[in-house]
Parts: C-alpha cells; structure tokens; sequence
C-alpha cells in the first residue's frame, strides 16, 4: 500500500492540507503528527484537500474524527474536501457523514468557517 | 708419550666443561621456556574463564556493559595499556568507539576542528576518542577490514599508517586490531594498545585477541537475534489472546428455529481484526441476530468485541425494537471505548411467525435479501457507528427498518472481509461476485449458499494472504 504526502497551506486563519496517497494505519501516523502540530499551535480551522486521496482506512476515519471533535472543542473544526465517490460512500455507509463535514471543494470549506 | 697424553688430558677437560657448560645452559633455557609457557598457559586459562563467564551473562546484560566487559578484557588478557572498542554504525556508515579500557589512543589524525593541550583532561581526551568517527576506508581500519585478519604493528612510531598524536600520554607504540567478524560481516574492531610487558605483544596476544573479536560478535548477532525473536513472540502472544477471546465469544450451536434455516461461519484473519455474530432467543416467536465489526486490532480488539456482545444482551433482554437495543448499547459503549475504536453492527429481531425482520444497521454494510425469484435488494437504514457518535447523534440517526420476507426469500448479512478479500494481484472479489454467488445457489438452501461463498472466494482469493476477518450469516425462510 502506497503512502500519503501531505502539502501544508495557510490561507487566511485556516490551513490547508493537500493530501495525496492512501491513508492506512502506516501512513496515518504522518498525518496524526501535523495535525497535532497544528493543535499544538492553536490552529483549530482545518480543512483536508482529499482530491487526491485514493483510499483511506476505516481506522483512519475513525481517527479523523477524534480529531474534529477536538478542534470543534476550541471553537474550530476539521471538514473534509472534495472526496473522490468511493470514499464518500464508505464514510456515509459507517454514518460518518453525520459527525464529519464533507464539502465538495476546499474554497467552499473555508468559506463555510467564516461563521 | 707422556706430553701427548697430557695434552689429551686437558684436551678432553676443556671440552667436557665447555660441554657441561652448554648443556647447563640449555638447560636454563629450557627452564625458563617452561616457566614462560606455564605463565602463558595460565592466563590463557584465566581469560577462557573470564571469558566464558562474561558471555554466558551476556543474554542478560546490556550492551554497553558487554562492550565494557570485552575491553576490559581485552587489556588485562594482553596485557596491554589500553583498549579500545569500536562498532560499525550502519547508518553512518563509519565505526564510533563504543567502549575504552585505560587511556586508549586516538587511532586517526586529529580532527581539524580538535584542539588537545598538556593541559587537556583524561575525560577530554576519552571523549575524543568516543566522538571521533573513523571511516572504514581510512588508514589501519581499512587494511584490517580488507584482510578480515588482525594486524600487529609493532615499531609504531615508523610506521605510516599509524597516526601520530601531539601528547604523550596517549601516543601509539605498538598495537594490535582484530576484527569482530560474524559470517562475512565486520561487526567491529576491537583494539589493544602499548604493551605494559617488557617483550611487548606476543603472537599468543593476537590470538587472544582474535578469539575474543570474534566471540563479541557471535555474542552480539545473536543478542540482536533475542531482542527481534522477543518481540515477535510478544506479539504472537497478544495475537493468541485476542484470537482465544474472539473465539470465545462465537456462539457454540447456531439455533433451531421452526422453518427457517440458519447457517453462520467465522474466518478469522491473520492479523486479527474482530468479527463476531450473535444469537439471542428474545423469546419463543423472537429470535435476536447480530453481526459486528470492530475497527481496532489485536486485543484491543477483541475485548472490545466482548463487551460489545455481553451489553448487547444484556439490552436485548425483553425488547423487540433493535434500534432501542442499539442506541442503548451505544450509550454503554461509548464510556467504555478508547476514542478512535468503533464497531459496526447490523441487529435485527425476526418474528417467527410473522417472518417480519426488524434491522437496524449501525454504519454496518446493509443486509442482502434474495427473493425467491433472485432479486436483490439491500436493506438500507441510516445510523452512525458505535462508539463514535455521541448518544445524542445516535438518538437522531439511528433509525430501523421493516421487513415482510415471504417464503423462499434469502437473507445475508455480512463483513466486509467477504467483498474486501483480495487475490494475489491486488484485486477484490467485490459485491458483484458475492451477489452472483448468493443467486446461483439460494436455491438450494442456506448451508449451501455459505458453503458456495466459502468457495467461490477462496478460489478467487488463492494463495494471497487475508488482513480481515470473513463473517457470514444466511438465513432462509422455508414454507
């Protein structure tokens, strides 16, 4: 199983990461580690760019989602852009798509925080 | 004939004590061999003892105290002034000196960025041999590496590949290195330097030192060995625990009920993931039915499929709404479950007489019903996972759904480990086959539409290893 690259941007008060590979319960851990940086820094409004995202664990899902509650406890929150089909259909089939915001693209992400 | 014998006479005397005399001093010689061998005999004996003990400790001591050890002995078993020990660093790709007995020498240049004075400490000079690296490639390292032989310079002083050193106290007189050697690889060179004994080294101290090289670096590999092979063995015990609970937690006979058949089976992964199935007789028209996935490996796995199915009966105790029984489990749950675990569950009550199925399907993949005439449809409901939601967004997801199965019809409930198996190239049996499985066979009965899936996908999948449990369950309503 490939891994993932994960791209950094800040844009605004939010930051970006562009992901591209598979996320499984190797890979995952690269992403963990930025995305406790980012909480670390005080930096609550993520959004993750998954246009590029082949695949992604259920595990990984699961983790993603320990993540957003926790930047929805500082005020903030962590929503997923552009999700190929398949994904989306395996988020909404473990009801995730209730927890986890799913956006079409990331400018209407980062828009949809300035609420 | 009188002088002709006396010149025989002291003749002969001359020549028998120049005999005596030669003959005593053999005889000293001899002596004196002896004493030496006897003396070499019995260091070679104090060192094979010492030796020996300190390998035989060596599975329990650290590594650094081992290396400590073998300089230590390297020193005293030669007699040398210094020893030094130095390892291969594969990532460095150079050797650090890793251990040092008495004032061991720099045994490169000195690094341009290294200043050394009369005035440096002992703890400074020590600290420049351990933080100075020596490449493979360079001056005595390379030439010991090459002939895997050890090499003895005795006139030090003269000799090129000898680096000089501006104190005293630490320059290089004569010195022995033999390489570590295990197989064909060069672990590491062990050093001995400036012989305290008034001959200097002999051949028996190269041999010494050889044997004890090459005996650090069997100690080691296999030290190396020890380490890997334990921490296999504690991850085979953690996988054996957890595929002991999870069989555990399997019902032992799968229940009679009037008319309709029921058949399950179980395929537990290599790496095991947490699939388990349920039976529950609510009460003679009820049968409760579960199946579940949990998304955490190993034993955590596994004990949080345990608790999964004792709440889960527990909840179900007395009540025919599945959707209750699951958000109340939900509700237990997510106390207990380490964030980021959840399980998916399908539980649904079947009404023996009526043969009206309840689902309800937390994030689990849907049902499949067969009718008799081989359509398929799946059993569709909105709900979250358990432990991942709070109470509250179960409460408002959760929902179930009701079924009328009708004589004939064919109902499979499943994990994802069936449609997710791949073969050896990469690619999945997938939903169709399994749909076109269940068609060929419902027929026939439920125990059969099992076996054929065991089958069919077996056959796809070969030889490639699975990564995920595979659980089934057929149930088909007779007349």
């Amino acid at each position: 199983m490939k891994g993932c690259t994960i791209r950094q941007e800040q844009r605004d008060t939010f930051d970006i990461l562009h992901l591209n590979g598979s996320l499984d319960a190797y890979s995952f851990s690269q992403l963990e580690d930025t995305l406790n940086e980012l909480r670390d820094q005080d930096l609550n409004r993520v959004v993750l760019n998954c246009e590029k995202l082949e695949y992604i664990s259920s595990a990984a899902l699961g983790a993603l989602i320990g993540f957003s509650r926790r930047a929805r406890e500082r005020h903030g929150d962590m929503k997923l852009a552009a999700v190929s089909a398949k994904i989306r259909s395996i988020i909404e089939l473990l009801g995730f798509d209730k927890i986890l915001e799913l956006v079409d693209d990331v400018d209407t992400a980062t828009s949809s925080f300035a609420d | 004939m009188t002088v002709l014998l006396q010149v025989l006479l002291v003749f002969t005397c001359a020549a028998l004590a120049l005999w005596l005399r030669v003959k005593q001093r053999n005889l000293h010689r001899v002596r004196q061999e002896q004493q030496r061998i006897a003396g070499e005999r019995d260091a070679l004996l104090q060192f094979v003892n010492d030796a020996g003990k300190a390998f035989a400790a060596s599975g329990d001591l650290e590594l650094d105290e081992l290396l400590s050890r073998v300089a230590f002995m390297a020193r005293t078993a030669t007699g040398a002034g210094a020893a030094s020990l130095h390892m291969y660093d594969e990532q460095d790709r150079c050797f650090y000196a890793r251990a040092i007995d008495g004032p061991a020498p720099l045994l490169v240049p000195l690094p341009d960025n290294a200043t050394v004075s009369a005035d440096s400490t002992d703890i400074q000079l020590e600290d420049l041999v351990f933080d100075t690296p020596i490449r493979g490639e360079e001056g005595l390292f390379r030439e010991v590496i090459e002939r895997g032989e050890p090499l003895w310079v005795t006139q030090a002083a003269a000799d090129p590949r000898v680096p000089t050193f501006p104190i005293e106290s630490r320059r290089i007189h004569n010195l022995i290195l033999a390489p570590m050697r295990f197989q064909s690889e060069v672990k590491g060179i062990l050093v001995v330097a400036n012989s305290e004994k008034p001959q200097g080294f002999v051949e028996l101290d190269m041999y010494l030192l050889q044997a004890l090289a090459d005996q650090t670096a069997i100690s080691m590999h296999f030290g190396g060995l020890n380490e890997a092979l334990q921490q296999k063995q504690l991850m085979d015990y953690d996988l054996d625990v957890a595929r002991q609970i999870q069989r555990s937690l399997l019902p032992e006979d799968i229940p009679m009920v009037p008319r309709v058949q029921l058949a399950a089976m179980n395929h537990p992964a290599r790496q095991v993931g947490g699939d388990y199935y349920d039976f529950i007789q609510l009460d003679e028209k009820h049968l409760g039915i579960a199946i579940a996935d949990v998304s955490g490996k190993g034993v955590a796995g596994a004990m949080m499929m345990a608790i999964c199915r004792s709440v889960l009966r527990a909840q179900a105790s007395g009540v025919y709404s599945p959707a209750q029984v699951v958000k109340a489990l939900n509700a237990v749950m997510s106390l207990d479950i380490t964030e980021d675990m959840f399980v998916t569950l399908i539980y649904m009550v079947l009404n023996i007489d009526t043969r009206e199925l309840v689902v309800a399907r937390a994030g689990h993949e849907p049902p499949i019903v067969c009718t008799k005439n081989l359509a398929i449809r799946h059993i569709e409901s909105s709900g979250v996972a358990i432990g991942i939601g709070s109470p509250d967004t179960m409460e408002e997801t959760l929902e179930e759904t009701r079924v009328q199965l009708n004589a004939g019809d064919l109902v499979v409930a499943y994990t994802d480990g069936v449609t997710e198996a791949q073969s050896s190239q990469g690619e999945e049996w997938g939903l169709d086959r399994f749909l076109e499985t269940i068609k060929a066979t419902a027929a026939e009965g439920a125990f059969r539409v099992l076996q054929a899936v065991n089958q069919e996908q077996s056959k796809f999948v070969g030889e490639a290893p699975q990564y995920d449990d595979t659980t089934l369950l057929v149930l088909k309503i007779m007349e």
